[in-house]
């Protein structure tokens, strides 16, 4: 069965029913035990599709000759098998290897707050290659860039959604936050669709410099022009637009209160641990840990966080390009973790990776590879049950039975809405909740893959 | 309910109003407003131009009457050669008010039991026979006043006028007969004020406070001939450099500073084509050609995250420029070929399978999903095609990607002046076009969406052979009518005006498709466009980074060597020339997730940009820019305020210049209000401070953030 739009709608409207509910202070039974502990989801968009082919690699005999057999030293984004920063999964009997320049965040596999997540990508159902081919219920536009990237941001890739699984997550979990001004989802990337629920938006805070107005003068003019300013916020709100753009600017105002002071804090136990130079993702997660270090001045037990970096869209060049920004990753995602730890929250906090899409197995002209669908991904935190790598890691024969093309293009053996509730079960979904934040995921089985 | 009772008096208001009129030889300013109410309880509209109406309707507030804002123009009794009385009947039953200038008309609901004949409400030209077909069958200087009926099935029976053709037709979604043109109003100085205004935003980069008289003076048309033909802003050209830094290529601070001293800065960042992108914006005046080429810009997408040199960029952004107002088959050359985007997409040195490599489909993809087509079949009203099923259907295939980067395979890097053409040019060279290396080319023959490239044509014959059967599919022209309808105009334009302007894209009257002039001024010039205020309350744009911070420089009456203005935009999501991706810095299908409305910009607008775009308007307006010591040749930016100061003591007469500028004549009696109060705060002793409280504040409203 087709499991889509009319489901969704279902849920969606489920979880707006919620939402006013809890706006006229009656909370469902669920949601009554507001939780007692702190968690942080952190989601790292790599943008433009990132290689992880060349990131998690098999490093034993067998594994690197599969690797090599296309991949090899001619292919021009070869990467030798002396290079890689070996890895052995206890869940597994083989060894792979990591990408070079994830030297800094290699030793957190071996203990333990590292985990692989293999093959996994947007789907409608699990879907056999027969499937696939017959187009029997593929996910639609695939290999297109905006598509891909909202269909990891929604979990939804049977039609364009309005809204993302953390903007969702964030519309059910609300409660646990009381009364807190400050939202539960939080974007230090700018506009996403994300962190965008039915009945929640994402804050979004600047990765340095200020968060507030520039006209803070205390003369009698600079008052009244203050107090324009805030009473035209006011006007014109019959136009949609004009209604929009005052609100997003009146949600500003009132939240750069609370949140300027916290990003423009010192806070050296946080910045010691960050070498942002050159490092707009480390810039983006010294952030994030400065407001989760502030997370009891903002009275909220439960955040979601997105960062991201772009340019692994590699067509060329792929080799030089994934050093530099797989660097920028390693450096970045190891300091965070020690902001975690340095703050106490080490196991409260758990940090994880998407991107648009794989990329071909196959070497494009150029040096580098082209769009292509499932991928791997990382799951970092002291609750990750690491040193493992979860699902199926694929078979490299190029038009095998992974691939659903001849450039290899691997069919997803496991579904972003499977790592989606994952991590949302962690964060404290019940399973009712998990249907109306995932809609999709009812077409999969397994609804816990375990790596947290 | 109360019925207000009307008179025949509203003749002596019209009457009255007459005798404040000058008459004159030229078309006489209109003497009459027709002002538009609304009832809440009633759910009806009411239009008057009889002040002692108004007088009325505004104290009945309290059972439901309120002013929409709507106003038109009409003429006074006598005032206008051409024009008829306009008869006013009453319909007590179902409580509505019925206008015509028909005599017709008159002689038949006179003698109608169930009509009562209230006088002459305004004088009003007929539409002309010659152009009654067309959507605006009045003569120059009037305006086609539309008349919609709901015939009492989902609202209380009642007619709705409109001046704006949009809204109009989008009340036929709203279950009224769209029954067409009642009359042709005159507009008024104000109203042709207010569309010069808007045009110089949708067309160009904002008003100068001396733009507006410009516009009126030569018209619209007037105004796009002299655009077209307008000398066009020149980047500064930039010799080659190679791509890995010399040594002794540094930012040298060692006076004296001269226009090679900051080797580093000048040759390895965009620093000088975005300052110089705001120099032309703000001070010169091929408006139509700048903005255009900015509008390319953001469709054929490249972007300094990988085209980082900018003797390339460059040479990139003057070649849009300079094809600005060309065919669109000719721009998808140009951008093909060029080898700044043949870096930025990989189709430079794009080789022919071997190895165990395939040909590179960045470009391939791209072409087809972002320049021309789009992903999925469309009408030409920019709808989508459906199946049986109602389902999607797909422009092309991965099968066409895969074709069509075989297709775009062996060209090269432009071979650097002074050097011998190699068999591949690996030497980064991003200016000018790709050359062919045929060695390099897969010439085998390839399916190509509904087409074939044979593989007995030269290399440059299937790169044409390919561009041809894209710039011939039936998408591309409603493809680009409305991206461009959306940058210029509105994010969500109504199906019939991107249809309208897709038939000039298909032909432009002499048989030419793709004729980008014709495209142009078939935007700018749609009834949906043009003339009286736009009343849809999902019509406009927000005004993206970029204009929003040229709109306040040129109000300003600024004069800019562009140093400050490059880095206003980019903590609003909009560094020129750094968009994040080939998807620019905004997609054009974001829908707003409250409404679902298409709103483009807003896919970069969130607590960060909302905050930036007020700070940089309070930036500019109350800081001070110096030159820049860096820059060789630095003026730093001035600002002429003249036209406000001289009448800052007048806090209304201030208020009114702002209007004319920033808010297109659509600034509100409250409004006005607000920003009235914040002036009066400041002595009058101080114009300066008066002018620059005013413009801080119509900058940062969302009423002027907002264009349309």
């Amino acid at each position: 069965m087709k499991h889509s739009r009319r489901d969704f709608l279902h849920a969606l409207s489920a979880g707006a029913a919620v939402a006013s509910l809890t706006r006229l202070g009656v909370s469902p039974a669920w949601a009554q035990v507001a939780p007692t502990d702190y968690k942080a989801l952190v989601c790292v968009f790599l943008f433009g599709g990132y290689d992880a082919n060349n990131v998690i690699i098999g490093a034993d005999t067998a594994g690197y000759a599969a690797y090599n057999a296309t991949r090899g030293p001619a292919s021009g984004i070869n990467i030798a098998q002396s290079e890689l920063l070996q890895f052995q999964p206890k869940n597994s009997s083989r060894v792979f290897g990591l990408h070079p320049s994830l030297s800094k965040i290699h030793p957190l596999f071996a203990s333990g707050q590292l985990a692989m997540l293999a093959n996994v990508g947007t789907l409608n159902a699990p879907t056999t290659k027969a499937q696939y081919l017959a187009a029997v219920d593929n996910p639609y536009q695939l290999f297109s860039h905006s598509d891909q990237q909202a269909q990891w941001q929604s979990t939804i890739s049977d039609a364009p959604s309005r809204t993302g699984w953390g903007g969702r997550l964030a519309d059910v979990m609300k409660s646990a936050n009381g009364t807190a001004a400050m939202p539960v989802t939080t974007s230090i990337a700018g506009t996403v669709l994300y962190g965008q629920g039915t009945a929640t938006s994402a804050l979004t805070v600047p990765s340095s410099g200020t968060f507030g107005l520039s006209d803070t003068g205390t003369t009698t003019a600079a008052r009244a022009r203050q107090a324009a300013l805030s009473a035209l916020l006011g006007e014109g709100r019959d136009h949609t637009l004009v209604a929009e753009t005052a609100d997003g600017l009146a949600n500003a105002i009132n939240l750069s209160g609370v949140v300027n002071p916290v990003i423009t804090a010192a806070n050296t136990t946080v910045t010691s641990l960050f070498n942002t130079a050159g490092n707009s993702l480390a810039a983006q997660l010294q952030q994030v840990a400065k407001l989760i270090s502030a997370r009891d001045t903002f009275g909220v037990k439960r955040q979601i966080f997105f960062v991201s970096l772009g340019g692994f869209d590699t067509h060329t060049n792929q080799l030089a390009t994934q050093v530099n920004l797989l660097g920028q990753v390693d450096s970045a995602l190891r300091s965070f973790y020690d902001a975690t730890v340095a703050l106490g929250v080490a196991d409260k906090v758990t940090t994880f990776t998407q991107s648009d899409f794989g990329r071909t197995f196959k070497p494009a002209a150029g040096g580098g590879s082209d769009h292509a669908w499932g991928n791997h991904h990382l799951i970092l935190g002291g609750a990750v049950k690491g040193g493992a790598m979860y699902g199926t890691f694929p078979d490299l024969t190029l038009g095998g039975g992974d691939d659903v093309s001849n450039e290899g293009r691997w069919l997803p053996t496991t579904s972003v809405d499977q790592y989606a509730a994952t991590l949302a079960s962690w964060f404290g979904a019940t399973p009712s909740q998990l249907a109306t934040v995932l809609p999709n995921l009812a077409a999969f089985g397994v609804k816990n893959l375990g790596f947290v | 309910m109360r019925r207000l009772t009307m008179t025949r008096c509203i003749q002596a208001g019209v009457i009255a109003a007459l005798a404040t009129s000058s008459s004159s030889l030229h078309a006489a300013e209109p003497a009459a407003t027709i002002v538009e109410y609304f009832n809440s309880t009633s759910n009806k509209y009411f239009i008057s131009a009889n002040p002692a109406d108004w007088a009325l309707l505004d104290q009945y507030a309290s059972i439901g009457w309120k002013r929409t804002g709507v106003t038109f123009s009409a003429y006074t009794q006598g005032q206008d050669g051409a024009a008829k009385p306009v008869y006013r009947f009453f319909a007590p039953a179902v409580g509505s008010h019925f206008f015509t200038l028909s005599e017709a008309d008159r002689v038949l609901l006179s003698n109608t039991a169930g009509f009562n004949y209230e006088g002459v409400a305004w004088y009003a030209q007929d539409q002309l026979q010659t152009l009654v077909a067309t959507i605006n069958p009045c003569a120059t200087g009037t305006t086609a006043l539309y008349r919609a009926f709901n015939n009492g099935s989902s609202a209380p029976a009642n007619h709705r006028y409109f001046e704006d053709y949009g809204f109009y037709q989008s009340y036929a979604d709203k279950g009224y007969a769209l029954e067409g043109v009642a009359m042709c109003l005159p507009l008024s100085t104000s109203e042709k004020r207010s569309d010069a205004s808007r045009l110089l935003y949708q067309a160009g980069f904002g008003a100068r406070p001396g733009d507006i008289d410009i516009v009126v003076n030569r018209g619209v048309n007037g105004w796009l001939d002299d655009q077209f033909a307008a000398t066009g802003s020149q980047y500064t050209p930039r010799d080659w450099w190679p791509l890995n830094r010399p040594d002794t290529c540094v930012n040298n601070t060692t006076p004296p500073l001269t226009d090679s001293s900051y080797c580093q800065r000048d040759n390895y960042s965009l620093f000088q084509p975005q300052r110089e992108f705001f120099k032309h914006a703000i001070n010169n005046g091929d408006q139509l050609r700048q903005r255009v080429a900015w509008t390319w810009s953001q469709l054929f997408v490249t972007s300094g995250t990988d085209v980082g040199m900018p003797y390339g960029m460059i040479d990139y952004q003057q070649m849009l420029r300079d094809e600005a107002f060309s065919n669109f088959r000719n721009l998808l050359q140009k951008v093909t070929l060029h080898a700044a985007m043949g870096r930025y997409l990989d189709m430079v040195n794009n080789l022919k399978p071997a190895n165990g490599v395939a040909p590179n489909e960045n470009y391939a993809r791209e072409v087809l999903q972002l320049f021309s087509v789009g992903l999925y079949q469309l009408n030409n009203d920019g709808t989508y095609k459906r199946g049986a099923k109602g389902e999607l259907l797909d422009t092309y295939s991965q099968d066409d990607v895969e074709n069509l980067a075989h297709v775009f395979t062996g060209w090269t890097y432009p071979t650097v002046p002074g050097n011998t053409p190699a068999t591949l040019n690996r030497v980064a060279n991003t200016k000018g076009a790709m050359e062919e290396r045929g060695a390099q080319h897969d010439y085998s023959t390839q399916a190509f969406m509904n087409g074939t490239i044979a593989g007995s044509q030269t290399q440059g014959q299937r790169l044409n052979a390919a561009l041809d059967i894209i710039f011939n599919h039936p998408n591309v022209p409603p493809f680009v009518s409305k991206f461009l309808i959306q940058q210029w105009v509105t994010g969500q334009p109504s199906t019939a005006y991107v249809d309208r302007v897709a038939r000039v894209f298909q032909n432009n009257g002499s048989g030419v498709r793709g004729d980008m002039k014709a495209v142009i001024r078939a935007v700018l010039t749609d009834p949906e466009a043009r003339g009286p205020a736009k009343w849809n309350p999902t019509f406009g744009h927000q005004a993206e980074p970029v204009l929003a911070i040229t709109r306040l420089a040129r109000a300003m009456n600024a004069q800019t060597d562009g140093v400050f203005f490059r880095t206003t935009t980019g903590n609003s999501g909009q560094t020129v020339f750094v968009s994040p991706s080939v998807f620019n810095y905004y997609p054009p299908d974001y829908a707003l997730s409250t409404s679902g409305v298409l709103a483009p910009e807003f896919a970069i607008y969130n607590t960060t940009s909302a905050l930036n775009r007020v700070n940089v308007a309070y930036g500019t307006v109350f800081g001070t820019i110096n030159p820049d010591a860096t820059v060789f040749g630095a003026t730093g930016t001035q600002f002429d305020l003249s036209a406000y100061t001289a009448v800052a003591a007048d806090s209304n007469a201030l208020l009114d210049r702002i209007n004319d500028v920033l808010f297109a004549g659509r600034l509100t009696s409250t409004t006005r209000t607000k920003i009235k109060t914040a002036v009066d705060a400041v002595a009058t002793t101080d114009p300066v401070a008066r002018a620059r409280t005013a413009l801080y504040l119509a900058s940062a409203a969302p009423e002027t953030q907002v264009l349309r």
